[in-house]
């Protein structure tokens, strides 16, 4: 017994997609950011398949047409703002030549998510401001009793906010089973390791201490991502993944280095990190 | 004036199911029946004042009109990234409700002191920031909420306002005028009635400073005493000032204001008015 033919080939196809979407997107945020001379190289590449699974549990049709119903999706970590937008062009919620305006003059799309791009529900940029938003948004869904979800994803070094924690308190207080929180644990914050600087130690045992439902995954599989998104609708309180991730993911020369939070591209290692993705 | 607003929105709550009511944790004996009435649109953040702007702007861009509720100085500085970056930068129409401004809350110390709340507002774009100052600027002030789009700041004094019979007490020619507003008023216009000095009060702080000058027949008069109960850099003096500078105004201008926080109890409000004698 197998799957029939066609079903087969159904399957085939998603996987070949799952493969090979994260190489495209990664490869769209190497151009846009050498392109434009433009810095958070780490993030965008820590957070690709966290965002690619976000945007495929949502309902696009419902967020092109801003049903009030729809999945909301939070980028509180704003500086992801390349990775967020190729994503969004790999779901159609972009144009390709929009994409390749990234961070130049006259642009919307600028080095932090902005509402003013449509479709990207809140600004993001100085951090620890996602949570609460969402916590609205997710408030406003129980309101409506929709069962569409609020997706937030985060920064590991975010997570010292205290803004962020006042909102998972609010948020488990109210039994909001529609929010998930991501966690890019990618174990760099801005100038060095987050356990040099902030110690949290386990951060499920953190995060899963305020009372929220806690997974460990693996940040870069979107297929365990995805699965665990699902899993929130039989729960009673929010879901927190800690996504393990690498920061500047499958650019050998940037991975877990922090100075990729600021640095830029030159010719060499543009081409060395497209050669890299092949 | 608090309670007059309270009630007012409580009844307009009634008719309108888009507006949802936060607080972080204030307004005992006051609160209690909008969670009862409309417990779906009422939350209690706690002592979270971040979290209370981030939650609002939330709300608000799923199209409810959030109004919050706390005392003046935490709702404008404890989260003022979140007044700027959610509630401004997103142009949303939240509410937030101050209670207390000046030295209302003195004897608690300076960290009660709200004599730097709304100049701080009024460093952003697009905000508008009330100061009722009887019952009828109250109904006024929250009739401008109710269709509102945009975020408004407004900072209530405590008690119920002084009822200004009219803007002149002057039965002889003067040169000068009074312009005062918020918990500065009680003194503003017992100096005014002393000195037989007209007063106009204010009611929208930040630019409208400048509609509520030109509101004003200042033919004849030589100087504005500006007597607040906030300090004058960011204060009314300051837009007075600019609007002088914007209309070329020969007026003089005088400030009456506090300069900086009490240090101990039991100093009069306005002390600092010893400075216009």
């Amino acid at each position: 017994m197998g799957l029939p033919n066609s079903m087969y080939s159904i399957r085939m196809n998603i996987n070949t997609h799952l493969i090979e979407a994260p190489i495209q997107i990664r490869s769209d945020i190497l151009n846009i950011l050498y392109k434009s001379n433009a810095s958070h190289l780490g993030s965008s590449m820590s957070t690709v398949e966290m965002l690619y699974a976000m945007y495929s549990v949502s309902d696009i049709n419902k967020i092109k047409n801003k049903s009030a119903d729809r999945d909301r999706i939070i980028v509180s970590k704003g500086h992801a703002a390349a990775a967020t937008y190729s994503v969004m062009k790999e779901f159609g919620l972009i144009s390709k030549s929009t994409l390749e305006t990234y961070h130049q003059k006259g642009s919307l799309l600028q080095g932090h998510v902005s509402h003013f791009v449509d479709y990207v529900e809140h600004s993001t940029g100085a951090l620890g401001h996602g949570v609460s938003v969402a916590v609205g948004h997710a408030i406003y869904l129980k309101m409506i009793k929709s069962k569409s979800r609020v997706l937030v994803l985060c920064g590991d070094g975010e997570i010292q906010e205290g803004s962020v924690w006042e909102a998972l308190m609010l948020a488990v207080t109210k039994n909001l089973n529609n929010l998930i929180i991501l966690i890019d644990y990618n174990k760099i914050s801005s100038i060095t390791k987050t356990e040099y600087v902030i110690n949290t130690g386990k951060l499920s045992e953190r995060f899963g201490g305020f009372g929220a439902f806690v997974e460990d995954i693996n940040g870069h599989s979107i297929f365990q991502i995805k699965d665990s998104i699902r899993k929130s609708d039989g729960l009673t309180q929010p879901m927190v993944l800690i996504c393990n991730t690498i920061k500047g993911k499958n650019v050998a020369f940037a991975e877990n280095e922090a100075i990729w939070h600021y640095k830029s591209l030159n010719s060499d290692l543009f081409n060395a990190a497209i050669e890299g993705l092949k | 004036m608090r309670n007059l607003f309270l009630d007012l929105l409580y009844a307009q709550m009634k008719l309108d199911d888009k507006i949802f009511f936060l607080t972080a944790d204030m307004g005992i004996n006051l609160v209690e029946k909008f969670e009862e009435t409309f417990p779906e649109r009422f939350l209690n953040v706690g002592i979270a004042e971040q979290n209370l702007i981030g939650v609002a702007a939330g709300l608000a861009e799923s199209g409810m009109k959030p109004y919050t509720y706390t005392i003046s100085n935490f709702l404008t500085q404890r989260c003022f990234e979140q007044i700027r970056n959610d509630a401004v930068l997103h142009n949303l129409p939240i509410t937030m409700i101050g209670t207390s401004t000046g030295f209302d809350n003195a004897p608690l110390g300076p960290t009660h002191h709200m004599l730097d709340d709304w100049g701080s507002i009024a460093s952003l774009p697009k905000i508008r920031i009330g100061c009722p100052f009887d019952a009828e600027s109250v109904k006024r002030i929250f009739a401008a909420t109710i269709d509102n789009s945009e975020p408004i700041y407004i900072r209530i004094p405590k008690g119920s306002g002084y009822k200004l019979e009219k803007n002149t007490l002057a039965d002889e020619k003067q040169d000068e005028i009074i312009v005062s507003y918020g918990s500065a008023i009680p003194y503003a216009v017992e100096y005014s009635k002393s000195q037989r000095i007209p007063i106009y009060l204010a009611e929208w702080l930040g630019i409208e400073i400048f509609d509520f000058l030109n509101s004003i027949d200042l033919n004849g008069f030589k100087k504005i005493t500006v007597i607040e109960d906030h300090f004058a850099n960011t204060g009314m003096y300051s837009y007075v000032c600019q609007w002088k500078n914007i209309t070329n105004s020969h007026l003089e201008i005088k400030s009456v204001s506090p300069s900086n926080y009490q240090d101990t109890v039991g100093i009069d409000i306005f002390d600092f008015m010893e400075k216009i004698q």
